[in-house]
């Protein structure tokens, strides 16, 4: 009994604590250490990026022309916009497998409410036509704020359509993979069935400024006319790349710098000891959902006033582009890692990659399989690193 | 737990280090006072802010998670077993904290299924058996065999054993 008495009287020593050594243990041999602190930098896939790049254009000097460039980095914005979504969700530990219907849906509804012209014989076999849609166009056609309540119709249906998501997820506690899957039938089909599988066209002018007005834009060559061709001019900064870069930066303020960043990650990580720490997990996943949903729709704007249509089959083979820069910009499809710093790094890689691709002229089943490869060793690639990190906490 | 030990520490009380507007956290803030409060629990680690909460040995994540409350500044603290599985040098600094959270005016509801450490620790012990108390016992009337008795549901035991 007597030691029991002992701890009711307690002589707590306030002796600092031992500090315990931080710096991780390099690895014996420089070459392996530097090949190590290489693989577990945050820039990693810029590297890599950039060492393909100066590659590749070696072999293809058509990689490298300013024409290339930036049509390159128009593709990389729509997809970036959709891709900080995903990442959102993938942090959680779920995957958002209805972020291309919720493109689909948002393109369509979009340009069918703004649209200035339908096409009798194609479109009356539409649910719609008579009622919201008719050969004068969308119900908003002609109205001065046109698109500014397009963009607002179509922004809100994907937030709700990710709200959905995650209510389902959270309330009925669906598997995420059952729920968006079901989503991203039941979506698309929608969108075909509203439009009787037509492309909308006929989008007003306001809109496609939103696919490619231009803000910055470049001549390179020398200029023997006064007049430049249109073509000649490469834009460099434009709306798309404002958007897109926009959302991205604010994707990673609230992930690195708010509460709700910090709750995200902590779920991903481990949701019930989250929930049991305070964290309102239900409310977190939620609302990444409806973000991801969001996203879905900015990117469906950006690709819609592109194409300068509304596409039910809009993003018809893009998930594994969407998932696949995430996960190889170093987002775990574990959950509890990732940043749209990586995302962003992992768009541009994978459009470069599909640019190489194109350029040796493969055929589109062996550009796809390349592409699962690459996600493939991207994903094993995110568990050695794990590994390593591990190792490096434990020594 | 792979996030660093000071994320770890502050979960609990994430919104008190932030804004209330922009929901933005201070982080030098945040840093500082779940540094403070590991240096409190004498919390061995390295670097809080880089270290992963999983490489702690048990009693230090124990007290990873005993810092978490602490910094929520709680009245009432409830501990489900808090010294199971942790080692016998972090067992008692684990009841060092309690005794001091004690003396500092906070309630402890202190939770086990092991005798001698109750009864080091407790102004007073309540036995529950099969879903209700069925002993009360105060500091002078701690008592092993009795305890038991209480816990085994023999009546007769106790100042008001059922």
């Amino acid at each position: 009994m007597s030691t029991i008495d002992e701890r009711l009287t307690p002589t707590v020593s306030l002796a600092p604590a031992t500090p315990v050594e931080t710096a991780p243990r390099r690895a014996a041999r420089p070459v392996l250490g530097f090949l190590q602190r290489v693989l577990l930098s945050d820039y990693f896939i810029l590297y890599l990026t950039i060492i393909f790049f100066v590659v590749a254009s070696a072999s293809f000097p058509t990689l490298s022309a300013p024409g290339n460039i930036s049509n390159q980095l128009s593709n990389m914005w729509p997809l970036l916009a959709v891709a900080v979504g995903q990442t959102f969700v993938l942090i959680l530990g779920g995957i958002d497998l209805s972020q291309t219907s919720i493109m689909a849906i948002t393109s369509v509804v979009g340009a069918l409410f703004i649209t200035q012209t339908l096409d009798a014989p194609t479109f009356d076999k539409s649910p719609l036509w008579g009622t919201l849609i008719s050969d004068k166009g969308g119900i908003l056609a002609g109205n001065p704020n046109a698109v500014l309540i397009g963009v607002i119709v179509m922004l809100l249906l994907g937030t709700l359509i990710g709200l959905w998501n995650g209510f389902a997820i959270t309330r009925f506690k669906m598997a995420p993979f059952m729920v968006t899957l079901v989503s991203m039938i039941f979506f698309s089909a929608l969108a075909l069935w509203l439009t009787a599988s037509r492309n909308v066209s006929g989008l007003p002018e306001d809109f496609l400024l939103l696919g490619k007005g231009d803000i910055v834009s470049v001549y390179f060559g020398p200029k023997l006319t006064p007049e430049i061709a249109r073509r000649d001019i490469l834009p460099l900064i434009t709306y798309p790349f404002m958007i897109a870069v926009g959302l991205a930066v604010a994707g990673q303020f609230i992930l690195s710098r708010t509460v709700f960043g910090r709750q995200m990650f902590s779920i991903g990580t481990n949701r019930r000891a989250s929930e049991v720490s305070g964290v309102p997990g239900s409310r977190v996943i939620m609302l990444v959902y409806a973000f991801s949903g969001f996203c879905a729709a900015v990117s469906a704007i950006l690709y819609s006033a592109r194409l300068e249509i509304g596409r039910p089959s809009l993003g018809d083979g893009l998930l594994m582009d969407i998932v696949g820069a995430a996960v190889i910009g170093g987002t775990s499809l574990f959950g509890g890692k990732g940043s749209i710093k990586g995302t962003f790094f992992g768009v541009a890689f994978f459009v470069l990659l599909l640019n190489i691709l194109n350029a040796m002229k493969l055929s589109p089943f062996v550009i796809d399989a390349t592409k699962g490869i690459v996600i493939l060793i991207a994903a094993l690639l995110d568990i050695t690193r794990t590994r390593l990190i591990n190792r490096e906490a434990r020594s | 737990m792979n996030i660093n030990i000071a994320d770890n520490i502050a979960l609990v009380s994430l919104p008190s280090f932030a804004s209330k507007m922009t929901q933005v956290i201070r982080q030098r803030d945040m840093v500082t006072s779940a540094g403070q409060v590991a240096g409190q629990l004498q919390l061995k680690s390295g670097n809080i802010v880089e270290q992963p909460a999983k490489s702690l040995s048990g009693g230090n994540q124990q007290k990873v998670v005993l810092a978490k409350w602490l910094l929520s500044k709680p009245s009432v603290f409830v501990m489900d077993e808090p010294t199971r599985g942790i080692d016998v040098g972090a067992k008692y600094e684990i009841y060092s904290i309690i005794d001091q959270l004690a003396a500092s005016g906070s309630g402890v509801l202190f939770i086990s299924s092991e005798l001698e450490e109750l009864m080091g620790m407790c102004d007073r012990i309540l036995v529950m058996s099969r879903g209700e108390i069925f002993g009360h016992f105060t500091r002078e009337e701690f008592d092993q065999e009795a305890i038991l008795r209480a816990a085994f549901r023999e009546h007769g035991n106790g100042s008001n054993g059922a």
